[in-house]
């Protein structure tokens, strides 16, 4: 008797967690899904840039490392590897992106840009572990270039994001 | 005595050894690079509760001989038993894939052959260790290496911090670049990876593997609070690592390679060597005590024969549990998923299944039938109801703050 009373209510609790757990792997699988509107979408691009920035240091602190023959040569090509992945992923997740205003569409395009010119010195990089006897100095100049790149292109895009999600506000009856 | 000495300094260090996993090790690395140590409090939170309920679980195994899961069904019941059952198992196979995983991302540190590549390897490797290697061999075996780890407190010290400063940021605060929702789910995850539910099951299991008895409780216990907590030490000493180096340098922690460029910063090659051996005993050990727990929950569960004091043969189910838990891992893996996402998404879950393992563990160190005297105190239920509190408002915020911030955005 006294089971049955509360047979309901667990299936119940069983069936919210279930459809909660369903929804967040949704939701955390795919941000650019779940934010269709411009200023989201700026949102998704600032992440990927932090992604590339990211990946850009690491490989600048392998590099450094490496030279200064502190990291044993397969750790640092597995940490710039790593590195070449985010970078291109994250060039990826800016590409896939869908702007609707033109002027948010351009500062996309800058962005992707921006990413896309980090994957070259992230990559760069790792042919360079490969040739341990010459100098870091032009890899690490190229990284530091890139990681100029990505700021002045977050910038860019946190400005315009800000504007975007104003006038939104505004347009809000 | 010098023999029983051994016995005690062996179980502490494998204790602090085995303290580690894949779990605490990317989380508290992620953690460290984006909030510095500002949630260090959540470790000190975690290590106190899983002392708690490790050393009831470990009490009620020495006390009636027998495994806390196979009291759990007998005083609770098939029904809540099972809901307990598919609770701890589903968080207990997503830990054991995450640890795999972390076996194979070590491996290619060391190798800088693909990850991918290792998968089979290690799992094989895991199996072989199971099916052949005697108990106490695999878990001192395992723990001893895993204090390698012992690596990144040496490298904290190495980097030469400003200790005012580092000190400093122990205090709990959000930081300025994050938000609060994000704080607390990553609070939620280090409490997660440190209470992950296979521990309990693993130590009580273990502690009739061991013919653990009442005498050995004073082991037990001493095992619990002093190798524990200086496991959580290096789960701090990770994230301080990273939050020295890693969080200046604006790198967000989104692979295991990461773990190794402050090391190498502070200690060079040969510390990262030290380390890498580390990441591969924490990860390999791990693995080892998940897949058990996988084997030691059902087998259980069911009334089927069960342990590794017994020869394969003489319990085949339980071996084939744990088989089929190793093929589900590969199999996972192999579909070319990020074994960091695993093992995040895998301490996130834990701290959803918190309450359903702990609960009947308390409820089961409270039984005279089975504990006799040995019942728990009140300060031990005030703590363990205080922490079963924490566990529900963990299990019960863990799923929402994931959906509000992207799973950590």
């Amino acid at each position: 008797m006294t089971n049955r009373r509360y047979r309901q209510p667990a299936r119940w609790c069983v069936l919210a967690v279930l459809v909660l757990g369903l929804g967040g792997t949704v939701a955390a699988c795919g941000p650019a899904a779940t934010r269709s509107d411009d200023a989201g979408a700026l949102g998704s691009v600032s992440d990927h840039l932090d992604d590339a920035s990211s990946a850009v240091a690491t490989a600048e602190l392998a590099v450094r490392e490496r030279a200064a023959g502190r990291l044993p040569a397969v750790t640092a090509d597995v940490a710039v590897g790593d590195a070449v992945e985010t970078a291109t992923g994250a060039v990826h997740g800016i590409g896939t992106l869908v702007i609707a205003a033109d002027g948010a569409g351009r500062v996309r395009d800058d962005a992707l840009d921006a990413a896309s010119g980090a994957v070259g010195p992230v990559a760069a990089a790792r042919t360079w572990l490969g040739r341990p006897m010459s100098p870091a100095d032009g890899v690490l100049r190229a990284l530091e270039d890139a990681a100029g790149g990505l700021d002045d292109a977050s910038g860019v895009v946190e400005r315009e994001r800000a504007q975007t999600a104003a006038r939104a506000e505004r347009a809000t009856p | 005595m010098k023999s029983r000495l051994l016995t005690v300094a062996l179980g502490i260090l494998t204790a602090i050894g085995g303290f580690l996993d894949a779990g605490d090790l990317v989380t508290n690395a992620v953690v460290g690079s984006r909030f510095g140590l500002s949630l260090a409090w959540v470790v000190g939170v975690g290590v106190v509760g899983i002392c708690v309920f490790a050393h009831m679980s470990g009490k009620v195994a020495a006390v009636s001989g027998r495994a806390t899961f196979e009291i759990i069904r007998e005083r609770l019941g098939p029904r809540t038993a099972g809901l307990n059952l598919v609770a701890s198992l589903a968080v207990t196979v997503l830990t054991l894939i995450a640890e795999v995983g972390g076996i194979a991302l070590a491996l290619q540190l060391a190798s800088s052959v693909d990850h991918r590549l290792w998968v089979p390897v290690a799992a094989l490797a895991v199996w072989l260790v199971l099916w052949r290697v005697k108990f106490d061999v695999m878990e001192n075996v395992t723990g001893l290496l895993g204090l390698a780890l012992v690596g990144f407190a040496v490298a904290v010290f190495l980097l030469g911090p400003d200790w005012g400063d580092l000190g400093a940021q122990l205090v709990p605060q959000v930081p300025a670049q994050e938000s609060a929702a994000v704080y607390w789910y990553f609070a939620i995850a280090l409490f997660g990876a440190a209470m992950t539910p296979y521990e309990v099951f693993f130590f009580s299991s273990g502690g009739v593997e061991d013919r653990w008895t009442v005498r050995d409780l004073a082991t037990s216990r001493l095992n619990v609070l002093v190798g524990f907590p200086l496991g959580g030490l290096l789960s701090v000493a990770i994230a301080a690592c990273a939050a020295l180096v890693l969080l200046p340098a604006g790198i967000q922690v989104d692979s295991m390679s990461q773990l190794t460029l402050p090391v190498a910063q502070a200690g060079g090659t040969l510390l990262v060597a030290v380390v890498i051996v580390g990441l591969v005993a924490a990860t390999f050990g791990a693995a080892l005590e998940t897949a058990l727990s996988t084997g030691y929950t059902l087998s259980q569960y069911l009334g089927w024969s069960w342990g590794k004091f017994r020869r394969p043969a003489a319990a085949p189910r339980f071996h084939l549990a744990m088989i089929l838990a190793l093929v589900v891992a590969i199999g996972v893996l192999m579909t070319n998923v990020d074994p960091i996402a695993v093992t995040e998404y895998s301490v996130v879950f834990s701290a959803v299944a918190l309450p359903l393992t702990y609960l009947p563990i308390l409820v089961v160190a409270n039984d005279p039938e089975y504990m006799g005297e040995h019942v728990n105190g009140r300060a031990m239920n005030v703590l363990g109801t205080v922490y079963l509190f924490v566990l529900v408002v963990a299990a019960l915020a863990a799923i929402p703050l994931m959906i509000a911030t992207e799973a950590g955005g």
